[in-house]
């Protein structure tokens, strides 16, 4: 697997989305409900990416994904799945180009851009589709980087609770029980 | 069976919530006269085109979730319709089962960015439901 090079455009956000195989299977009984069951629980992402670059900027593009982005995984940084678990807008992605690609020459804000088109799948693992606990918890820190040991600290690092209490609720309407 | 959770996004009614009635209707075309017509069933199960509106925070919850109940269990999930109106209410639970696969698109709702989430599901009413 190679990383997509940060000196490369970025996807677009615009017109991206996905389409996520949820392998059922489902078997019309004559009489009764349709059976169902799924064949795997992958959730297989079939990814529609776009980009908009300048020509200049094609000439780079084109012959890095040519040599690559068919034949290789390529962690290319996009929204989705894998960004919402670590609680950023993207983060490098295993994806695969499985389709043609399609070129548009645009204007944009006075100026020519192609617009690129292609897909490409995702397989998520296991891991990337676990299922995260709901309900009420709290980590200290960020689910990427959750604190190492479990503190919650009241108050601001320059000036923490005295006390080091968490109140419930609000300061004007604290819950009963501390 | 199994409730959808209070935390994750209720499914939303201005992005195109609908509905398809089966009616069973099983016609015979009769070379002379009208056609024949009876029903295969008076259940009327129904084809619901669900949306989800999820900012990328929620995302994972709520994928996570689906990809281990919603396909193969039928789950309560809050939604208008036949149920909700023999109860008085906007929406009530109801047992549905996911599917279709899943279409998922970035859109721009007041200049923030949300995945919007496509999927069909099915309702079998009970004849209660129907009375």
């Amino acid at each position: 697997m190679i990383d997509y090079p940060s000196t490369l455009p970025c996807v677009s956000r615009v017109g991206h989305g996905a389409s996520l195989a949820s392998g059922i299977v489902r078997s019309p009984i004559e009489a009764g409900a349709t059976r169902q069951r799924r064949m795997h629980e992958q959730l297989s992402h079939r990814l529609s990416l776009t980009w908009e670059m300048s020509q200049a900027a094609l000439a780079d593009w084109l012959p890095w994904v040519n040599a690559h982005a068919w034949d290789d995984w390529v962690r290319l940084p996009l929204p989705g799945l894998l960004a919402s678990r670590l609680g950023v807008n993207v983060t490098p992605t295993p994806v695969r180009f499985t389709s043609d690609l399609s070129q548009e020459l645009i204007p944009l804000a006075g100026r020519w851009f192609w617009r690129l088109g292609v897909e490409a799948e995702y397989v998520p693992t296991g891991d990337d589709l676990a299922v995260i606990p709901l309900g009420a918890w709290i980590i200290a820190g960020s689910p990427a980087a959750p604190s190492s040991p479990d503190w919650i600290i009241a108050g601001t690092p320059p000036t923490p609770s005295n006390l080091n209490r968490v109140l419930a609720g609000t300061p004007a309407a604290p819950a009963g029980w501390i | 069976m199994t409730s959808y959770p209070d935390v994750l996004p209720c499914v939303s009614r201005i992005e195109g919530h609908s509905a398809i009635t089966y009616a069973g209707v099983l016609r015979t075309p009769m070379t002379a006269g009208n056609c024949r017509q009876r029903r295969a069933h008076r259940a009327c199960p129904q084809r619901l085109a669900l949306v989800f509106m999820l900012p990328q925070t929620d995302l994972a919850t709520w994928l996570g979730w689906v990809n281990a109940h919603a396909f193969t269990e039928w789950i309560a999930l809050r939604l208008p319709g036949l149920a909700a109106g023999q109860a008085g209410l906007n929406t009530t639970p109801i047992p549905v089962r996911f599917a279709s696969d899943l279409s998922t698109e970035l859109v721009q709702v007041h200049r923030l960015w949300y995945w919007r989430v496509r999927v069909e599901a099915e309702w079998l009413p009970t004849v209660e439901d129907l009375a």
